[in-house]
């Protein structure tokens, strides 16, 4: 394992009503090197997810510090994060959040088309991912022709497909079988395999076994790291 | 490219997914858009493109008298004009004339136009076949043909030229046939050559039109004429003050330049209304689809590729209904003109879609895009990501605020058209309860123009009338028969001075009508005897001169006095068999149209002391009957026909029509408002129920919830109509602020109400809140048919 890849410090993230705050996430401090497989754990409307959206940079109304590899998050534009979230994340949904108007290929091809990528080069790479896949033969499918672990398997090639260096991953089982749910794990485990850092959000805790790390959070604070 | 092919790719698939919406979506613009292009095509084509001759802003009006609509130059001015105006290369004086064209088969009358020969040089245009005639061509012997005639008289017969025809009654040679759409003075057939030759005791106006030489403006020319016009009347000071200089395409363009631009203010209207529903629809479809935007946007889509991507779909919407409108454009323009009264409108034979039309209709649409799309497409493009890609989380009710303003502005707008069409329609209303001073019911006329005789005398004339009155006489269920040279309603009017003989000098200076009737004429025409008798068969040329005048002529010269067996005189020297003596008092009747302000006061003589023969020349004969007389006009063409087969009838209608004719620019412009309000309040209703329905979808959960806590159906009902009353009553107020400013523009437009008639406004606001309020009904139904427990599972 190498250097950070991603840091948190003194991250807390806050509602205000009136003179009352209402904390979500509270002092997170948190390392994750290249190349780890995280689970974050806790009870409902703990902030897991809030904490996973922050590092995916869907939320922008925080305070603290957060550095991806040397980039200092927290002193950037809007336009300055995109960019690097383009380079870096490719985020799995728990529901999937496939576009529905799109087919598989489209979905895949959706990505590559935001980061300005050529057609012939778009064309060779979801082929590969298809392939890699092994769903080539859905690729003119739309979603709703496909079940829920199909989906999700979806999901993830369109967020590996542009290859990117972490995968943030909310719930990714959630809505499946546990039959599916282990395919998925097992997708994750070979990725991760493969060199791609993977933060993961679960309340499973077999999905959390493919990991080598856990973190726990309770009412927005970190109370505990395990290996 | 690529990427633009792409969002068009997915923009036609995501409306092709929503039918309903991209169906009424692509109707409202459809609408908006093809009624704008077919009133700019009117407008473009009659206001816009200059006139169809070369240098055509070199062409100019010129006058130095002005009567009640018109503007002209008498003949002695002319000739001194054209002698000595250095402001024009050349200068040409124009009489339109109604003549008959024989010699082809059936009797026809044609418009014609003698003109100088200056005329063409003036309007630099060449001739598709011959020659046009000079200054060395024999006035009475040549003419030259529109192409119209050519085509629908002659089968566009190549050897024409030669061939002789007769022009009231005299042959002529066709010399030349204009090109296509030559038809200058407005839809004239024939030009004859016309030789100014002023006549001591005699005058002739004309219309006169000059090409400005190179260098020289109109405000030189203007200048010029007024110096020319003092010149030769020094003993007037004000000899200049009528004369003027204006540009052709002015001069007949004159009111309808306003009228056109209010119609296209109209369409303007609905596009506006149209835009808002569009808007509104993909607000409402906006809320679906934000979780799309955020999953698009936590893939890598930036803000600019989003909103580039949501516009292309309103781009492909708006000239999807481009096109549509375009179809409705070339289905609506014939139609219009159609409708549109004959001569209401100039140059309306030119009126024709072309690549400027289709321009436009791209370029509104592609602005339309931008009315329409910008505002959904930047709401939209503000996707707060965590909101909407947690699990869960579709609760959205952002936008309601725009959506409510946009249909606020729709009623705004609905209401001020809806206002101008009411005030058009009340206006055409009373104008149409004008009492013209005669009945028009049951009564027929026919109008010929005689051809000039110089041999012909006046008592031949005469007989010829009263020959043909003694015909029409026996037809079945006629009940009386006159004439009248001058027919009220007609297009020639006869106005001058009168005198009494009380004073030396003129007293009783002012204009009256001067026609000439035959005894049953009044009775025939449904004019109220007042005092006195009506003329008999002892008023003949040999006895002393009898005049009947209307009531105004009466009080004007008399006052209270009995004007009976008082005097009168139409000549300016009269000798003394010139004086007449007052027999009879009749009502006064309109006599150009129902507007009127004041009658045209009449001093009528018994056609069988006119003296002068040129106004025996153009008569109208009324026939009165028994109950229909849609059959009789056949009979009375037939019979007449007995007597003259080769005098071409001039017109045969009914007098009511006649009245009608001139009641049709108010009327169109009522049915045109008329129409263009429904669309809008149509459009608007839409506009509501769109919101309303809407807003009950978002309100099912806090609606199931009041439920459960107690609320009854009423209470829920009263509060979606409260919801949208105060919104409507919103763009009522707003519209009727606007509607105070903007009917001013109609006012020149109206008879007898005033732009800011309350009553107008009182009643146009309780109309559209009234249909806005029936829009809401269905959905505030709904409202109260929300069942708490499934509203509460909604999520």
């Amino acid at each position: 394992m190498s250097s950070p890849i991603l840091t948190l410090r003194n991250v807390e993230k806050y509602f205000e009503h009136g003179p009352t705050k209402t904390f979500v996430l509270r002092r997170i401090n948190v390392e994750i090197k290249e190349g780890e497989f995280v689970s974050i754990m806790g009870p409902s409307g703990a902030g897991k997810s809030t904490m996973l959206h922050l590092l995916g940079m869907h939320d922008s109304s925080w305070t603290g510090e957060y550095y991806l590899v040397e980039h200092a998050i927290h002193k950037l534009n809007k336009k300055d994060r995109m960019e690097l979230y383009k380079k870096y994340f490719g985020f799995v949904f728990q529901s999937y959040h496939l576009l529905d108007s799109l087919t598989v290929y489209e979905n895949l091809d959706i990505p590559l088309s935001y980061r300005n990528i050529k057609k012939s080069e778009r064309d060779s790479i979801v082929c590969d991912v298809l392939d890699r896949f092994q769903i080539v033969g859905k690729k003119d499918l739309y979603p709703n022709q496909l079940s829920g672990g199909q989906q999700q398997l979806v999901a993830i090639a369109r967020a590996i497909v542009a290859t990117p260096k972490i995968i943030l991953a909310d719930e990714p089982t959630g809505n499946l079988h546990s039959s599916q749910g282990k395919e998925i794990m097992e997708l994750f485990k070979k990725l991760n395999d493969g060199g791609t850092t993977i933060v993961q959000v679960t309340h499973n805790e077999k999905n959390a076994e493919y990991g080598n790390r856990i973190i726990n959070i309770n009412d927005g604070w970190i109370t505990d790291t395990s290996s | 490219m690529n990427a633009l092919a792409q969002d068009v790719r997915f923009a036609l698939r995501t409306l092709w997914k929503t039918p309903a919406f991209t169906a009424i979506a692509l109707l409202a613009l459809a609408l908006g858009i093809g009624a704008n292009s077919a009133i700019f095509t009117v407008v473009n084509s009659v206001l816009l493109r200059p006139l169809p001759f070369p240098d055509s802003k070199q062409i100019c009006e010129i006058h130095t008298a002005r009567f009640p609509g018109l503007t002209v130059m008498d003949d002695r001015t002319f000739v001194e004009f054209e002698k000595s105006s250095s402001s024009f290369e050349h200068v040409t004086a124009i009489q339109p004339l109604q003549s008959n064209l024989t010699g082809i088969g059936e009797p026809i009358p044609v418009r014609a136009a003698t003109v100088t020969p200056g005329f063409w040089p003036v309007l630099k245009t060449s001739p598709a076949l011959g020659r046009t005639f000079g200054a060395g061509d024999n006035p009475e012997g040549v003419m030259v043909i529109s192409d119209q005639l050519w085509r629908s008289h002659f089968n566009a017969d190549r050897s024409i030229l030669g061939k002789v025809v007769n022009l009231d009654a005299k042959p002529r040679i066709i010399i030349g046939v204009m090109p296509a759409g030559f038809a200058f003075p407005a839809a004239t057939d024939s030009w004859t050559p016309l030789r100014v030759d002023p006549q001591p005791g005699q005058g002739w106006f004309y219309t006169v039109i000059g090409r400005l030489k190179a260098g020289i403006s109109v405000g030189q020319a203007r200048a010029e004429t007024k110096t020319i016009a003092q010149r030769l009347d020094a003993k007037n000071k004000h000899a200049a003050d009528d004369a003027g200089v204006i540009s052709l395409q002015e001069s007949l363009l004159g009111q309808i330049r306003l009228s056109l631009y209010v119609l296209l203010g109209a369409v303007g209207f609905i596009l506006l209304i149209a835009c808002a529903n569009v808007a509104n629809l993909l607000l409402a479809r906006g809320a679906s689809r934000r979780q799309e935007v955020a999953v698009r946007a936590s893939l890598g889509a930036s803000r600019m590729r989003l909103v580039r991507q949501l516009h292309t779909e309103s781009t492909l919407l708006s000239l999807c209904g481009g096109v549509l409108g375009l179809l409705l454009c070339l289905w609506a323009v014939p139609v219009l003109i159609r409708l549109t009264p004959d001569g209401m409108i100039p140059r309306l034979a030119e009126v024709r879609i072309d690549s400027q039309i289709l321009a436009f209709t791209f370029g509104l649409s592609v602005a339309t895009s931008l009315l329409f799309g910008a505002a959904p497409a930047i709401q939209l493009s503000k996707a707060r990501l965590a909101d909407f890609l947690r699990q869960g989380d579709r609760r959205y009710s952002g936008a309601q605020g725009l959506r409510n303003v946009l249909v606020v502005g729709e009623i705004a707008l609905s209401l001020v058209l809806l206002i101008g069409a009411g005030l058009m329609i009340k206006s055409f209303a009373l104008l149409r309860s004008v009492n013209p001073g005669f009945n028009s019911e049951s009564a027929l006329t026919m109008t010929v123009n005689l051809p000039f005789n110089p041999e012909a005398k006046t008592e031949q004339l005469v007989q010829y009338h009263e020959q043909v009155l003694d015909k029409f006489a026996t037809l079945p269920g006629v009940t009386s028969v006159g004439a009248i040279d001058w027919l009220p309603f007609d297009r020639y009017l006869a106005r001058g001075d009168f005198y009494t003989e009380a004073v030396s000098r003129p007293a009783a200076h002012f204009d009256v009508s001067k026609p000439g009737v035959t005894p049953d004429y009044f009775r025939a025409i449904g004019i109220r005897l007042l005092r006195g008798r009506l003329f008999n068969e002892f008023d003949s040329p040999n006895s002393s001169g009898a005049a009947i005048v209307s009531e105004s002529v009466a009080r004007q010269a008399w006052g209270d006095d009995d004007p009976i067996g008082k005097r009168l005189t139409l000549e300016d020297h009269p000798k003394p068999s010139d004086w007449l003596t007052v027999v009879g008092v009749v009502d006064d009747v309109k006599q150009r149209n129902l507007a009127e302000k004041t009658p045209v006061p009449a001093v009528y003589q018994p056609i069988t002391q006119v003296t002068r023969v040129n106004f025996l020349l153009h008569m109208a004969y009324v026939v009165r009957a028994n109950g229909n007389t849609s059959a009789l006009a056949r009979l009375i063409r037939a019979r007449f026909h007995e007597i003259d087969p080769n005098q071409p009838i001039q017109s045969l209608s009914a007098m009511d029509d006649l009245i009608s004719a001139t009641t049709a620019e108010p009327r169109f412009y009522s049915r045109m408002l008329g129409s263009f309000s429904a669309i809008a309040l149509l459009l608007a209703s839409l506009g509501i129920y769109g919101v309303m329905a809407y807003a009950v979808v978002q309100r099912t959960r806090e609606i199931g919830i009041r439920v459960a806590l107690g609320a009854q159906r009423a209470d829920i009902f009263r509060s979606v109509m409260v919801k949208s009353a105060l919104l409507v009553l919103a763009g009522v107020g707003i519209g009727l602020a606007g509607a105070f400013g903007v009917t001013r523009v109609l006012q020149n437009l109206l008879f007898d109400v005033k732009p800011t008639d309350a009553a107008t406004f009182a009643a146009v606001s309780v109309l559209l809140i009234l249909v806005a309020l029936i829009a809401t009904y269905v959905p505030a139904r709904r409202a109260t048919s929300v069942d708490p427990m499934v509203a509460l599972r909604y999520e």
